[in-house]
């Protein structure tokens, strides 16, 4: 088991790698399937630019938090590793905390 | 049908690129496109009806060429079309008709990195180069000041460029 200390280093993630690892917990992806899918589940609030994307995936397999399972006609699917299952909880655990003050002051922004 | 090729001369500073990426679009408005790029800021451009294209420019020296291929599928899969590269430079297009992402680029950090990458290669690039005027060094007498005339219009580049490169990454930082 890796130490929660030597995992929280990465925190907080930004959040287009936070979106990006959300994607591969459910399923391996190569880039553009990716791309589509971080779109549409962040409601169209994030799109990843290719450019991007490629910098998100060097970093994060460079950190050991996805590693390659295949390759077909130069598309790489990666899949999150369980060091990055464990980053990502930490940032869940976080942007929970965030989410319940954001819920509590909501009413009193006014308009 | 052979298409007319036209040369310019356009040299461009590192941390200008989004000026670049305009200036590339505007020449396609009024029809001339991107062919390829090359050394000593030359471009060759191809005659034809004007078109609404995105031009964007990435910073990428030392892809593996295993690391090529996947970085460039991931481009062509969303729809930009690979114009080549010159230096570390390297050069995307894409019609706005296609839809799709307009950037390349879609937040800070990678921005940033984007930059980063450049001010890594530009300072190793440069020490280099110091190596070989050193190297040559010697007579006769005018030779030797030529080369002392190189090595200081280099090492003023050489701040310029980690300067203003470094303050365009801290504006960055602060959105």
């Amino acid at each position: 088991m890796t130490e929660i200390k030597e995992v929280a280093k990465y925190l907080p993630l930004s959040e287009t790698t936070c979106y990006t690892m959300i994607c591969l917990v459910e399923e391996p992806l190569h880039g553009y399937a990716l791309m589509q899918k971080v779109n549409e589940i962040s409601q169209g609030t994030i799109s990843l630019g290719a450019g991007t994307l490629y910098t998100i995936f060097s970093t994060l397999e460079k950190e050991g938090m996805i590693e390659m399972v295949s390759e077909t006609d130069r598309r790489k699917t990666y899949s999150l590793t369980l060091r990055g299952r464990q980053v990502l909880a930490l940032q869940i655990k976080r942007l929970e905390i965030m989410a319940e003050n954001a819920r509590r002051i909501k009413g009193l922004l006014g308009e | 049908m052979k298409t007319n090729l036209i040369r310019k001369t356009k040299w461009f500073w590192p941390w200008q690129d989004a000026q670049e990426e305009a200036w590339l679009e505007e020449m396609s408005h009024q029809g001339l496109h991107l062919k390829k790029a090359h050394l000593f800021a030359q471009y060759d451009f191809a005659q034809g009806a004007p078109q609404n294209y995105l031009y964007r420019l990435d910073f990428q020296d030392s892809l593996k060429p295993k690391n090529k291929d996947e970085y460039l599928r991931l481009f062509t899969d969303d729809g930009w079309e690979h114009l080549g590269q010159l230096g570390g430079w390297q050069y995307f297009r894409k019609p706005v008709s296609a839809g799709g992402e307009r950037e390349i680029f879609t937040d800070n950090e990678s921005k940033i990195q984007k930059y980063n990458r450049f001010i890594s290669w530009f300072g190793l690039a440069y020490p280099s180069y110091l190596v070989v005027f050193v190297a040559l060094w010697g007579e006769p007498e005018w030779f030797m000041w030529l080369n002392v005339g190189i090595i200081l219009i280099f090492s003023a580049l050489w701040i310029l460029i980690g300067l203003k490169v470094s303050q365009r990454i801290k504006e960055l930082k602060s959105i």
